[in-house]
């Protein structure tokens, strides 16, 4: 049995929530494409953040933890219905561009392979350090180093002119 | 130009309006940790009055005040009793999974027993109730019982234990702490293989025994019965798959058949010689393949690393699709099944841009004369992209030059005169989707609106061709050839004939 929390910090959740969820949502987004998806999994996971709010509370690394949550979620979805995410589900009502988005990035970024939107959405979108971006893939600080290299590279030259920045270099 | 969290920036804003208050979140938390918390006090209650196994309703409803106020047919615990009021207790055998406690009540008019659910000889051997039969039978020594409970046949010692029951209030109550022992068996103890009728049924006697077996869980997780060659001979059975494993379903009735229990079997895929194969896992696992020969026990893996298995018309060949590199894309197998000797066709075609690497193929589909193999290919961002491309196994193993088809198509088949039959979605002003029929494939197609206004993602035609299976969301339907449209099963993630 999960425990139960006492009397969870509300304030501190909403302070978290309100700061967090649209980063988690847009981080989502360029991972799964779909903005409905990562919104639905993005508030299932910040329910069961809530569930736990006593220990989610103290984690160093929380919003690596709703990361990996929520794209949990994600691959439980997919697995469910693994050939209708890949060649139905998404015909009906998807906007095929993020209108928010200049149309080269947004098409660059979805050529991208699965682990590189990962690595990109967590670190630029969500804001992770390098290392969090470690936890929240469940990979080695020096593979999660390689895949954002490699999705920069790739980026860039989908996009030319696409700045390259020195990695390392903690915001 | 800008840095790319500054470019990635406006998704974040725009991201903001998407997300709700965190007021209801917190709401559906607090429902689910105060159902949990009804769960441990229940627990501490029972195992402090009966020191007993502790049990727990098992929770399917979203709040846990309003399953108190409804009426009836859910069972109630209390204490050590599970009350289900008594009018919705329905005729006949139902199964009951609750918590660590699983039982059938049978009712038959006024009178009303408990089962335990317990085949006595293997530990977590489960029951079937027959519903045809009206029987209970074991499924891995065919013990039988009547709906008395009576031992009918087989090794069983004694008789089913049952509840303690009662009626009371208008509730049937289930007493699982009094458990009454089956008296000692009086009837024969037949040996394994001396009835061919009990003894492990599903084997080796009539397929028709026990069909449409019931279980506390629903439907029984067994193997596949004997005589599912008549598989392809027809139009009478079809097989699904869904989050409970591989069906076997009576296509006139839709009555399950049987099930084999593999949860992560989908796109199946039945063969001229009457076996299943299917894929296991996928997304974002490696998946694999696998094969069922129903007289066989067990499934068996034959590809460790692939999906979208076809097997050729003459049962020599698998195809499948493989190599989800990132360099390469996906690579077409085909596999000599005598002699395990493989042929490769790779080079998907870049289409729109996009690098093949970032396409799919699947939908695999065999020409009935063997020649070619028509596929799907999805491309673009999130692969919302469709054509059919079809490929003759004669070229030179390169899928570049493989022939199109024009229009946005998926999951080709073909009758058995050569025609070719796709599905193209949203083609109607409904949204829906059309079945597209090429008789020529270098002609324009005629199409087929019986399935007007479905969403289709997956078409197969029975061997005799005259019966089209087509599952729209998890819904099969099966349209013969007058345009008859029934819904014969569902829910299914795959369908085959």
């Amino acid at each position: 049995v999960e425990e139960p929390a006492g009397d969870p910090q509300t304030d501190e959740f909403d302070v978290w929530y309100s700061s967090s969820a649209p980063r988690l949502v847009a981080t989502l987004t360029v991972v799964c494409g779909d903005p409905e998806v990562a919104a639905d999994a993005a508030a299932e996971a910040f329910v069961r953040a809530y569930e736990r709010w006593r220990r989610v509370s103290r984690m160093e690394h929380r919003d690596a933890w709703l990361f990996r949550v929520a794209q949990n979620i994600l691959r439980r979805q997919a697995r469910r219905s693994a050939l209708e995410r890949r060649h139905a589900a998404r015909w009906a009502e998807r906007p095929a561009d993020a209108p928010e988005l200049r149309i080269e990035l947004w098409r660059a970024v979805g050529e991208l392979s699965h682990r590189q939107r990962e690595a990109i959405g967590l670190r630029y979108v969500l804001g992770l350090s390098q290392r969090e971006v470690a936890a929240a893939m469940g990979v080695a600080e020096g593979t999660a180093a390689a895949t954002l290299a490699h999705a920069r590279q790739r980026l860039a030259s989908l996009i030319d002119a696409m700045p390259e920045q020195p990695e390392g270099v903690e915001r | 130009m800008k840095a790319l969290d500054e470019e990635l920036r406006p998704l974040v804003d725009a991201s903001a309006a998407r997300i709700g208050d965190p007021g209801p979140l917190r709401e559906r938390a607090r429902r689910r940790r105060s159902r949990r918390r009804i769960g441990l006090a229940a627990t501490l209650v029972a195992v402090a009055a009966v020191a007993s196994v502790p049990f727990l309703i098992r929770d399917e409803g979203d709040d846990p005040s309003l399953r108190v106020t409804t009426p009836d047919s859910t069972p109630r615990q209390i204490g050590d009793e599970i009350r289900i009021a008594f009018e919705a207790v329905p005729e006949g055998a139902t199964g009951y999974h609750i918590d660590l406690h699983r039982f059938f009540v049978v009712r038959d008019g006024e009178r009303v027993r408990a089962f335990v659910d317990d085949a006595q000889h293997l530990p977590g051997e489960r029951l079937w109730w027959c519903p045809r039969e009206k029987q209970f039978a074991a499924p891995t020594h065919g013990e039988t019982f009547a709906s008395d409970g009576t031992k009918v046949a087989g090794p069983a010692q004694r008789d089913l234990d049952q509840y303690n029951t009662s009626v009371e209030d208008g509730d049937l109550v289930i007493n699982l702490a009094q458990v009454i022992r089956g008296a000692p068996s009086t009837a024969s103890s037949t040996p394994p293989g001396e009835d061919s009728r009990f003894t492990t049924p599903w084997n080796r006697g009539p397929s028709s025994y026990c069909q449409g077996a019931l279980t506390t869980d629903g439907v029984a997780p067994v193997r596949l019965p004997s005589r599912v060659s008549v598989f392809t001979a027809g139009p009478e059975q079809l097989v699904t798959t869904n989050d409970h494993g591989v069906h076997l379903i009576d296509a006139q009735t839709g009555r399950e058949l049987a099930l084999l229990d593999d949860r992560a079997a989908h796109s199946p895929a039945v063969a001229s010689d009457g076996t299943v194969w299917y894929t296991v896992g996928g997304s974002n696992e490696p998946s694999s393949i696998w094969r069922l020969d129903p007289t066989d026990d067990a499934p068996a893996q034959m590809i460790a690393r692939g999906f979208a298995p076809a097997i050729s018309p003459d049962a020599r060949f698998l195809a499948y699709v493989t190599g989800a590199d990132e360099s390469e894309g996906n690579i077409l197998v085909v596999r000599d099944l005598s002699d395990g000797s493989e042929r490769r066709w790779t080079g998907l075609p870049a289409r729109d841009n996009t690098p093949p690497s970032a396409g799919w193929i699947s939908y695999l589909a065999w020409h009935p004369d063997g020649t070619h193999i028509a596929f799907g290919f999805s491309y673009g961002f999130e692969h919302t992209q469709h054509e059919i491309d079809v490929v003759a196994l004669t070229s030179d193993k390169t899928l570049a030059d493989a022939e199109a088809l024009p229009g946005r198509l998926i999951a080709p088949a073909w009758t058995p005169g050569g025609v070719l039959l796709a599905i193209e979605p949203e083609a109607t002003v409904d949204g829906g989707a059309r079945i597209v029929r090429f008789e020529d494939l270098n002609a324009a197609p005629t199409s087929d609106e019986r399935f007007r206004g479905l969403n289709l993602y997956n078409i197969d035609l029975s061997a005799d061709g005259e019966h089209l299976l087509a599952r729209s969301g998890s819904d099969v339907f099966v349209a013969e050839s007058d345009a008859v449209l029934r819904r014969v099963a569902g829910p299914a993630s795959g369908a085959s004939w």
